[in-house]
């Protein structure tokens, strides 16, 4: 499952959203201040640790859907 | 008065475990998953400084930045240029979003109470008399009289009575947000966030 992603452009600030997947998948994000032009991506040497942490967070996840659906 | 009787019979119930169980449980699994999620946040976007050193630093993610720059004629740079910055791993999980976000119980029991009667009456009378000599007084005549009456009356009333009370619980437990201290830690990791120029 792909997870939305928010982070401040480290030059302007202002938001830049991004999708888990496609940030693993090497794609670039631009930010959302039309007037900044900077875009970043993540390092391929990171991205390993990343999908690990979003696999573990997914599992998380699902263990908590789970119990919410014993609740209700 | 109807009404007292009719709330009268919600007195027995069992309110506290009709209401407060599941609300009780999802507030259980509300803490497990809290729970959990600590735990994640502690193993995974955190390391020990040293095996010695119990203190941990969080772990930090190396992303790429292009940006166009301006060249001295105005004009932007056609190869941008490219920087490195990190953020810590945990910012980029939504930690928030592992919640039970609304819980509703919906009780509702209904009491309707109805009273139907019916009433039906009837009599009947006769009278007869006899009079010989009807006045004296004149004496003109003997008059002879007999009268024959009968009354009878028959009634029916019949009605319905009925009365009704509907009790509806809601309760509605929302999402709390981030807590203050992670709130802070997070804000402090993106205002330190500073761009340094690529190694190569």
């Amino acid at each position: 499952m792909s997870v939305k992603i928010q982070i401040n452009c480290p030059d302007c600030h202002s938001p830049i959203f991004m999708e888990s997947m496609l940030l693993l998948a090497g794609q670039s994000f631009k930010c959302s201040n039309p007037e900044c032009r900077t875009a970043i991506s993540l390092s391929l040497s990171e991205s390993e640790k990343v999908a690990q942490a979003f696999n573990k967070f997914e599992h998380i996840r699902e263990n908590a859907v789970n119990q919410a659906r014993q609740v209700s | 008065m109807a009404t007292k009787n009719i709330a009268n019979q919600f007195s027995g119930l069992p309110m506290k475990a009709l209401i407060g169980a599941p609300l009780k449980a999802a507030t259980d699994a509300n803490a497990m998953i809290a729970q959990s999620q600590t735990q994640f946040i502690i193993n995974n976007c955190f390391e020990k400084i040293s095996e010695d050193d119990e203190s941990l630093r969080p772990i930090m993610i190396t992303f790429q930045m292009e940006r166009q720059v301006l060249t001295a004629q105005g004009a932007y740079s056609k190869s941008p240029v490219k920087m490195d910055f990190s953020i810590p791993l945990m910012t980029l999980i939504p930690i928030n979003s592992l919640a039970i976000e609304t819980l509703k119980i919906s009780f509702q029991m209904e009491v309707k109470s109805s009273r139907e009667f019916t009433r039906e009456t009837s009599s009947e009378r006769q009278q007869r008399s006899n009079a010989k000599g009807i006045s004296n007084n004149y004496k003109a005549h003997e008059f002879d009289t007999e009268l024959h009456g009968t009354l009878s009356s028959k009634g029916k009333d019949s009605g319905n009575a009925s009365s009704g009370a509907n009790y509806e619980v809601s309760l509605t437990a929302g999402q709390l947000p981030l807590p203050k201290g992670m709130t802070a830690i997070l804000d402090i990791f993106t205002k330190n966030m500073v761009p340094l120029p690529t190694k190569d």
